[in-house]
This record gives structure tokens, C-alpha cells and sequence, in this order.
């Protein structure tokens, strides 16, 4: 056999990393980044990420706690939402609290419930999918069948129907996503993976001795995480919208919470009167969402272009 | 004594023999349409094949696309288990091996794919594939291992500095070498080449060929070197079996299987190897065999071959030959067939004489084979 | 093909089974309060426990799903607890509402989403294939209470306070009674649900016509002469028309069981509505009912979409 070059061996390891190749993910990264629409929508999330990051910040700055309620400033003598104005920027809500500071606050909320529950999902769903996908036979009936239930059950009718038997509350908020989006993702990666399960190099790597734990995790994992990253991203989006749905109907976080779908549902009353108690948690909502689902629809053209396009029922 | 032990006896005199096949069936079930699932029936892929593989030689396997040679070869990779038969390597049996105690005799046995292109995981760095097996069996430290990934890449002739890199940066030749090197890292005593060149540009193919020649003779290599055809096989093998429908059908050193191929089969394989003597070529007739190879759901009864065969007798419907020396030939030179190719016979001018009259009525043995009873295979 | 109906048909009674037995360990077994919360805050225990009797939540729990399950085949869903009405007949009162707003939303966005979706596949990265998907895009990240909101401030409110009253919003009149005070009653409504789905269906519609027409047999079929509308509508509508279909019916069926947003916001007391207020009432029987029936659309729904699926895509094999 030849032996190393002595003089290779001691070489810094720079010299080789000249001629490293780029990953698919580098590659998936650069097209990305030559998507203006996809880098502006990234620069909104990053904004609205600095909302809730400083969200405490700025509400000690201007001295507005998100739960103070200003009956004598923040009301009409009529006990009238005030509008907007140079001490309010976005007006004061019913019971006379900022409606400023607390659509900072929502941002806090949505995005935690949009990652924490896109990230649930797709964790579970992908180890769900992986088993069943790969071993097959009677563990992947009975997975492949469970989720065929989850798929059957109406989404949001469960979702109202749990919050209303174990009480509102963000966590179970996220957990109902989890649920029921985990299905979607875990029949995306149990597809996957019975394709890739019967390439060569995963027989090469079974005829080297590999086990299945590491045939899943070096083998197969790197190949389904393209489509579950970019159904993880149109993910993020869902889960919000879900949450503030639950949350005005009353469902979600509980009454009082600084949430968008709370701050809306409170809204309602004042419609005729206050209609930026609507418009502003509103367009905060909608901007997110949008920005999520710009993202996401840029992270699929660059990673996996042939991905199956998302629906959703309200 | 018991199965494992006369094995074991059987080697110490036959210390050559680096892999022994007996008898090895591997049928896959293949879910039925009715209710659940029932009324499957089983592809015979491999049906009752014995082989010896010796040390340091190389074993062509020939057969066309379906006949079973890459499942046999992924059953000696113990990626199928076998249906029924034995795998003994080394003298020791491995048929049934728990993935657990396989491991070990996994260094020994390394496989190289047909397709460069689907056998290494787009999303590695080449460097890393070529380090599996190091990682999976622990077998050298994580510095060391990459000093040793570069030299398997000098040794299959690919620059070490590509270390780095991702399969999609290599053309088809430079994968396969990739692949080789993966094979070569334990230093196996067996590959199993499953038409490592098949897939590759026919300019690159010889020197693949050319590598894996070499690599025999500096490592001391043993191969079981898997083709579609004999063109390229009869160059690079030792001795050539060739499989029809889940069966060896003609066994025997490559330069007596040239010359003097008994069976029909191997005739109309022979047949198809371009030949770059015009002159040659001219005179020569093509065997051109009829239909197509039958389902091996159900493969035929008698001689499996009997509904292409153009010598095709009645004999043959009911009658399975035995893979024994015919026409007097050496004891290596085995062929089942009852009609067995003379030298100088030309078969494309023959015509099976059998119909559906012939079928049902059965005949009686031919007079030139040695009255082989020919029932139960192999 | 009919033995392929009966095992698909056996398989959604199946999943029917299962969501049965989710729906009463979620809600018989999990809850230990439903007794105590319509007695009432100031309630002693005994009082909640002749509320549990009354009930039937003291006994087995097997018993307890063997009478469910056994009423369930019945169609007998037992009765609210609020208002001791059968539970099927409020849902037989709200079905009708829910099923006028799904089918006149399903008509809007099938055609808009469709045509929308084909026109800009047409013309991709035309400026107008650029504003359909904008429009997509917008509608599909809108939440759906927040449309409906949006609707009924700028096209009720500010409209009434000028004087025109052209979408009256929260009530329902039944189609029996006056075709066009239904529909007029529902337009907002339908609009609200209509635009949200649009938004899928435009970008579905777009990415399988495209897919379609980089087929080979749609470049086959215009190099022999076929009128390009004719090569549109017959080869690659129909090819790219499938998992429209498959969409279309996981959501009709949803809806079918429930528009909980729009029929809140709006007002309707459909299958939705009475949910989310059985909900917060722990009106149990009631909300079982609803999740059971909304959960047997759904299942069927998906039964006719793998039908569908059969007839329109030969590829399909029926086993």
C-alpha cells in the first residue's frame, strides 16, 4: 500500500481546505441569498425578532408596563379607547392600557409559539416518519395508520375542543400544533426515507456493518432535512395564525395575555370606535405571517424547488 | 459431526477455498392482491447455487439483468438473508450471523456498487464516506483517520487534497474510485464488484479495470467480479460462472469457457461479444435466443432454459440437468445441460424440436449424455 | 375497483373507530371538573355528585364508551346539558348553515383560485403572473378573522353609516325561504372564506399547471397542431389538475364540519359556531357530536378524494 507523503502529513490543514467543496446547504444558502424578496422578508423577521427581544426594553424607556391600565390618561372621560397620539403611539385599548407596548409584547408570543411549535413538529414528525420509513412492516402500518388519523381529525375543531378540557394556555397552544401539523411532516419524511432506504449507499454503508442507528442518522437524516426544512419554514407562519385564532376565539392564551389574537378578540367590542385596536395588533400579525411565508417560499426555491405547496383551511 | 464441523473439515483440506456457497436460495414474497395482502407468491432470485471462491483469484459472474447474480452477491454481503443454504467464509459459516458477531467478518467482505452516482450520499464529504468504515468499526482515531482516508485516495489514484469535497464535484470514474477506496479501507480479503464499470463511459471503464488489477496484485485481493456480459468479464476473471435465472448453468476457467462453452447459453452470451476482427465477425453467426427471460415467479419446469434453448428438446421440459463435466471435460468445466455445445457445433442453425404435442408426451433420455436422472437441482 | 370502495370504505370506518375512542378518553376520562363546573362555583359536593349521577360520569368507564359507541351507531348523540335537547338536532339545525357557507365559498375560490392559477401558469413571470402571486401570497398569509373583521368594518359598517346596507352581516336566512336574502346574507361571509382559501389554490393551480406543461405529451401533443387553448384545457388541466382535487377535498370536508372563524365573526350559528360555544359552555355531548360528525366529513371526504383521484389519473393503481 502507499504510504503518506511524509511532508503531507505535517501540512496545515488550510492548504487542503483550499479546494473544500460547497455543501448542497452552502449552495441552497447562496441561491437564497441572490433572492431579494426572500433577504427582505428575512430583514423583517430579524426586526420583529429585535421587537420582542426588546420589547421590556423599550416599555421601561418610555415607562408603559404592557398591563398598566391608564383610566385617567389613557380614556375619554366617556371611558373611550384614546387614539393614537404623541403619548400613545398606537392609541390605548379599552381598559386604557398602550396598545403600543403590547403589540411589542404579542410579538413575543407569536414568534415563540410559531418557532417552539414548527420545531415540535418537525422533530417529531421527522423521528416518527424516519421509524416508520425505515424499518417498515408492521411498525410503519401502525405509525402510517396513526397519522392517517391525525390527518382525519378536523384540526381546528380538536384544537378548541382540547383547549376548552385542559384550560387555556400558551403551552397547550403549541402542543395542539404540534400535533397536528407533526402528521404532515412525518408522512413527508416516511416518503422520503423508503426512497432513500433502498439507495446503494445505504447498503453500502449496511455491507461496511453500519448500524441502523447510524445508517438513520448519517445516511438518511441528511436527505429528508431539505424537505422538512422548508416545510418547517411554511410552518412557522401556520402556527401563528393558528394560535391567534385559538386566542380570539378565546381558546388560546389566556384573556388579559398581550397577544395579538387576544388584543383582537378584545377589539371586537370597540370596532365602531377604536378601530386601531384592531389595526395595529392586525397589521403586526399580518406582516409577520407574510414575512414568514416569503421567507419560506425562497428557502424552498433554493433548497428543494420541487417541494408539494402547503394548504391550509380557516 | 455436525453440519458446521464437516465444513470445517472440508476446508483444512481445501485451503484455498476462500468463500463456499452451497446450495443457496434466496426467494423474495411478493404481496398478492387479495384481501390482506394474501395470495403473494416469491421470486426465486437465487435458486440452489453452490460456488467456491478461491483465495486470490477472480470469479466472473455473467448473466443477464434479472437472473439473480446481485442478489446472490448482496446474500454474500449478508445484506439479504438467505432463504435457505449456507455462506461459509473463511471455514467458518456466516449464513446466519447476528449483525453483532457479522461486523468483524464485514472487514473481510467489502462490496463495490454499479452505480457511482447512487452509492455515495450526495450530502458527505468525500472524505468522510471513505472514513465509514474506519468510524463504524473504531478502528483508528480521529487524527488518524484522515491520514489514512488521504492515502486510500492516492492508493485509488484521486488527489488527497479533494478530501473536502462532495461527491457532486467528481465525474462518474472519479466516484467509482471513491468508491473502491471505501471498499479498500479495511484491508478486505474479499470484494464483491458489482458491475463496478457498467455504468461508466467505456473510455474510463479499462481504467477502472486496469486499477482493480492492480490493486489485486498489491493487496492480494480476492474478487467476485459481477458483469451483464462476457466481454468485459474475460479479461479480468480467473474462472467465469454463469447464471440464468437464479442458477449456475456453466462453471469453468475462463480460457475453457472460450473455447469450449457447453451450454446453449453461454453460446449465445459468447456469441454477443463484439468482435473486432471484420473478418471474424463475418463469419460468425449471432445466437440469437427466443423471448424473453420467463418470470422467476415461476420459473419453467425441466432445464430452466428449455423455452429460449435452441436445442430444445422434449427431454428438456421434464428433466432439470445436473451442473456436472460434460462431453468428457475436466472436472473444473461443469454445464447443465443435456445437450451439451460440441466444439464446432453451430447452434444458431439449430431449431428447438419441441411444440405442445411434444410437451405432454416426454421422451426418453438422449443418447449422448450419461444418463443423468436428473431430477432434484443440484 | 369495487373491492378497492369496500377496503377504503372499511378503512375510514376504522379511522372513524379510533377518533371515537381519542374523543371519549380525551374527554370522559381526562376531565374530572365537567360536574362540577355546571353546578357551579358555590356547588357542595353533593350537588356534584348528583350532577355526576344524573350524568352517568360515575360509572365504568367502559360502560360509559360502550354506551357512547352504542348510541353513536344509533346516531344518537345524547342530549346538551344545558338545554336537554338532542344533540343531533342541533346539529341537524346547524348543519344546513355551515354547509350554504362552505359550498358558496368552495364555488368562489374553486373558480377564482383555478382560473387565476392557470392564467398566470400561462404567463409565468408576467407582470400579472407577478400580482396573482402577490395576491396569493397576501390572501394566504391573512388570517381568517382578521379578513372577516377587515369585510365587515369597510364593507358593513362604513357602508351602513353612509347609508347603503348591501351586506347585511349576522343572520342567516334559510335558502328555503328566500333564495336571494341567503345569498345576500352570506356574501361577506363567503368573501371572507373564499379569499383565504384562494390564496392555496392559486399557488397549487400555478405550480402542478407548470409542472404539466414541461410535460413531454404536452410538447407532444402542440407539435401535433393542437390549438394551445385546447392543449391548456384538455392535456395539461387535466394532468395538473389532481392534487387541486385532493386539496379541494380535504378542505370542503373540513368545512363542511365547522368554519369556526368565519362563523364566529360572523355571527352564523352553524356546526362551528355551536362547537365553540358548547366549548365554552363544557357542554359535552354537544361538542362530542360536532367533533364526531366534523371528523366522519373529514373521513369522507378523503374516501371520495381517493375516488377521484382513481377516475381523473389512470396512473393510479387500485389496490
Amino acid at each position: 500500500m502507499a504510504t503518506a507523503d511524509p511532508e503531507r502529513a505535517g501540512e496545515p490543514e488550510q492548504e487542503q481546505d483550499v479546494v473544500k467543496g460547497r455543501s448542497p446547504w452552502r449552495l441552497g444558502w447562496e441561491r437564497l441569498r441572490h433572492d431579494h424578496v426572500a433577504m427582505a422578508a428575512a430583514v423583517v423577521i430579524v426586526l420583529i425578532g429585535l421587537a420582542a427581544l426588546l420589547a421590556g426594553v423599550v416599555s421601561d424607556l418610555i415607562s408603559h408596563p404592557p398591563d398598566t391600565q391608564y383610566r385617567e390618561i389613557g380614556l375619554s372621560p366617556a371611558g373611550v379607547p384614546q387614539p393614537p397620539d404623541s403619548t400613545f403611539w398606537f392609541g390605548t385599548d379599552g381598559v386604557g392600557r398602550d396598545v403600543f407596548v403590547r403589540v411589542l409584547y404579542g410579538t413575543r408570543i407569536s414568534l415563540l409559539v410559531g418557532i417552539a411549535s414548527s420545531f415540535g413538529a418537525v422533530v417529531l414528525g421527522t423521528v416518527i416518519g424516519m421509524l416508520a420509513g425505515f424499518y417498515g412492516g408492521a411498525v410503519d402500518t401502525l405509525l402510517a395508520r396513526a397519522l392517517d388519523v391525525i390527518l382525519s381529525m378536523p384540526f381546528l375543531l380538536f384544537g378548541v375542543a382540547l383547549a376548552a378540557v385542559l384550560g387555556p394556555s400558551l403551552w397547550l397552544v403549541v402542543g395542539v400544533i404540534v400535533f397536528f401539523t407533526l402528521a404532515a411532516v412525518g408522512r413527508i419524511v416516511r416518503g422520503q426515507t423508503l426512497s432513500i432506504r433502498e439507495r446503494e449507499y445505504v447498503e453500502a454503508a449496511r455491507s461496511l456493518g453500519a448500524s441502523n442507528r447510524r445508517i438513520m442518522f448519517t445516511e438518511i437524516l441528511p436527505n429528508v432535512l431539505a424537505p422538512v426544512l422548508v416545510y418547517a419554514s411554511l410552518l412557522v407562519p401556520i402556527a401563528i395564525i393558528f394560535s391567534a385564532s385559538l386566542s380570539f376565539l378565546g381558546l388560546g392564551v389566556p384573556p388579559g395575555t398581550p397577544a395579538w389574537g387576544v388584543m383582537l378578540r378584545e377589539a371586537i367590542d370597540y370596532y365602531t370606535v377604536a378601530p386601531w385596536l384592531f389595526a395595529f395588533p392586525g397589521g403586526a400579525l399580518l406582516l409577520t405571517t407574510l414575512a414568514f411565508n416569503l421567507l419560506g417560499d425562497g428557502v424552498r426555491d433554493a433548497l428543494d424547488p420541487k417541494a408539494s405547496r402547503l394548504g391550509r383551511a380557516g | 459431526m455436525t453440519a458446521e464441523e464437516a465444513a470445517h473439515e472440508r476446508d483444512r483440506q481445501d485451503t484455498e477455498t476462500l468463500l463456499r456457497l452451497e446450495n443457496v436460495y434466496k426467494h423474495f414474497h411478493v404481496r398478492g392482491t387479495g384481501w390482506f395482502g394474501r395470495g403473494g407468491s416469491y421470486v426465486h432470485a437465487v435458486d440452489g447455487v453452490s460456488l467456491d471462491v478461491r483465495a486470490g483469484e477472480t470469479l466472473g459472474l455473467v448473466g443477464e439483468t434479472g437472473c439473480g447474480k446481485s442478489t446472490l452477491a448482496r446474500c454474500v454481503a449478508r445484506l439479504h438473508d438467505v432463504t435457505d443454504g449456507s455462506i461459509v467464509f473463511q471455514g467458518r459459516d456466516i449464513t446466519r450471523l447476528p449483525a453483532r458477531k457479522m461486523r468483524p467478518v464485514r472487514q473481510d467482505i467489502q462490496m463495490i456498487f454499479q452505480d457511482p452516482y447512487g452509492s455515495l450520499n450526495p450530502r458527505r464529504r468525500v472524505g468522510s464516506i471513505i472514513g465509514d468504515p474506519f468510524a463504524i468499526h473504531g478502528t483508528e482515531s480521529r487524527r488518524a483517520r484522515r491520514l489514512r482516508v488521504q492515502e486510500l485516495m492516492e492508493l485509488v489514484g484521486l488527489n488527497p487534497e479533494h478530501y473536502n469535497r462532495f461527491p457532486a464535484d467528481f465525474s462518474g470514474g472519479q466516484r467509482q474510485r471513491i468508491g473502491i477506496a471505501r471498499a479498500l479501507a479495511l484491508r478486505p480479503k474479499m470484494i464483491i464488484c458489482d458491475e463496478p464499470i457498467s455504468a461508466l463511459d467505456v473510455s474510463i471503464q479499462a481504467q477502472i479495470i486496469n486499477l482493480l488489477a492492480d490493486l489485486q496484485d498489491e493487496l492480494g485481493l480476492t474478487y467476485v467480479f459481477i458483469a451483464h456480459d462476457l466481454s468485459v468479464v474475460q479479461h479480468v476473471s480467473d474462472r467465469i460462472a454463469v447464471m440464468y435465472l437464479g442458477q449456475v448453468v456453466e462453471l469453468a476457467p475462463t480460457d475453457e469457457l472460450m473455447n469450449r462453452p457447453r451450454h446453449p447459453y453461454t453460446n449465445a452470451l459468447l456469441s454477443a461479444i463484439p468482435v473486432a476482427d471484420p473478418d471474424r465477425a463475418e463469419q460468425r453467426e449471432r445466437v440469437v435466443l427466443a423471448g424473453d427471460m420467463p418470470s422467476p415467479i415461476s420459473p419453467p419446469e425441466g432445464c430452466r432454459f428449455h423455452p429460449r434453448c435452441p436445442k430444445a428438446a422434449p427431454y428438456c421440459v421434464e428433466n432439470v440437468p445436473l451442473l456436472e463435466p460434460r462431453l468428457g471435460d475436466r472436472d473444473d468445466h461443469v454445464a447443465s445441460c443435456h445437450f451439451p455445445v460440441a466444439e464446432g457445433e453451430d447452434i444458431a442453425l439449430e431449431s428447438p424440436s419441441i411444440d405442445e404435442s411434444h410437451r405432454a408426451a416426454g421422451a426418453g433420455p438422449p443418447p449422448h449424455t450419461e444418463g443423468t436422472s436428473g431430477h432434484g437441482h443440484g | 375497483m369495487l373491492r378497492f370502495v369496500i377496503r377504503r370504505t372499511l378503512y375510514g370506518v376504522l379511522v372513524i373507530w379510533v377518533i371515537s375512542v381519542v374523543v371519549f378518553v380525551l374527554f370522559f376520562v381526562a376531565p374530572r371538573n365537567v360536574a362540577r363546573k355546571l353546578a357551579g362555583r358555590q356547588a357542595d359536593m353533593s350537588a356534584v355528585e348528583a350532577i355526576r349521577e344524573d350524568l352517568g360520569l360515575n360509572r365504568p368507564l367502559l360502560e360509559q364508551y360502550g354506551d357512547f359507541l352504542w348510541g353513536l351507531l344509533q346516531g344518537d348523540l345524547g342530549y346538551s346539558y344545558y338545554s336537554d335537547e338532542p344533540v343531533t338536532d342541533k346539529i341537524l339545525d346547524a348543519l344546513p348553515i355551515s354547509v350554504s357557507l362552505a359550498a358558496g365559498a368552495a364555488v368562489i375560490w374553486v373558480v377564482l383560485g383555478v382560473s387565476i392559477g392557470v392564467l398566470s401558469a400561462l404567463r409565468p413571470r408576467t407582470i400579472a403572473d407577478r400580482a396573482a402571486t402577490t395576491f396569493a401570497l397576501f390572501f394566504y398569509s391573512m388570517p381568517t378573522f382578521l379578513l372577516g373583521l377587515l369585510l365587515l368594518y369597510f364593507l358593513f359598517y362604513q357602508l351602513h353609516l353612509v347609508g347603503i346596507d348591501w351586506f347585511p352581516a349576522a343572520t342567516y336566512v334559510p335558502l328555503t325561504e328566500d333564495v336571494g336574502q341567503w345569498a345576500r346574507h352570506l356574501i361577506l361571509p363567503w368573501i371572507t372564506l373564499a379569499l383565504v382559501l384562494t390564496g392555496t389554490y392559486i399557488r397549487l393551480t400555478r405550480g402542478s399547471m407548470l409542472d404539466a406543461l414541461g410535460e413531454d405529451y404536452i410538447r407532444t401533443a402542440r407539435s401535433k397542431g393542437i390549438t394551445e387553448s385546447r392543449v391548456t384545457v384538455r392535456h395539461a388541466l387535466r394532468g395538473g389538475i389532481t392534487p387541486v382535487v385532493t386539496q379541494f377535498g380535504i378542505d370542503f370536508g373540513t368545512l363542511v364540519g365547522g368554519v369556526l372563524i368565519t362563523e364566529q365573526v360572523f355571527g352564523l350559528q352553524g356546526l362551528g359556531y355551536i362547537a365553540v360555544t358548547s366549548v365554552v359552555q363544557g357542554d359535552l355531548p354537544v361538542v362530542i357530536g360536532v367533533v364526531m360528525v366534523a371528523s366522519a366529513f373529514t373521513v369522507v371526504a378523503s374516501i371520495v378524494v381517493d375516488f377521484s383521484y382513481a377516475v381523473l389519473d389512470p396512473r393510479v393503481r387500485l389496490t
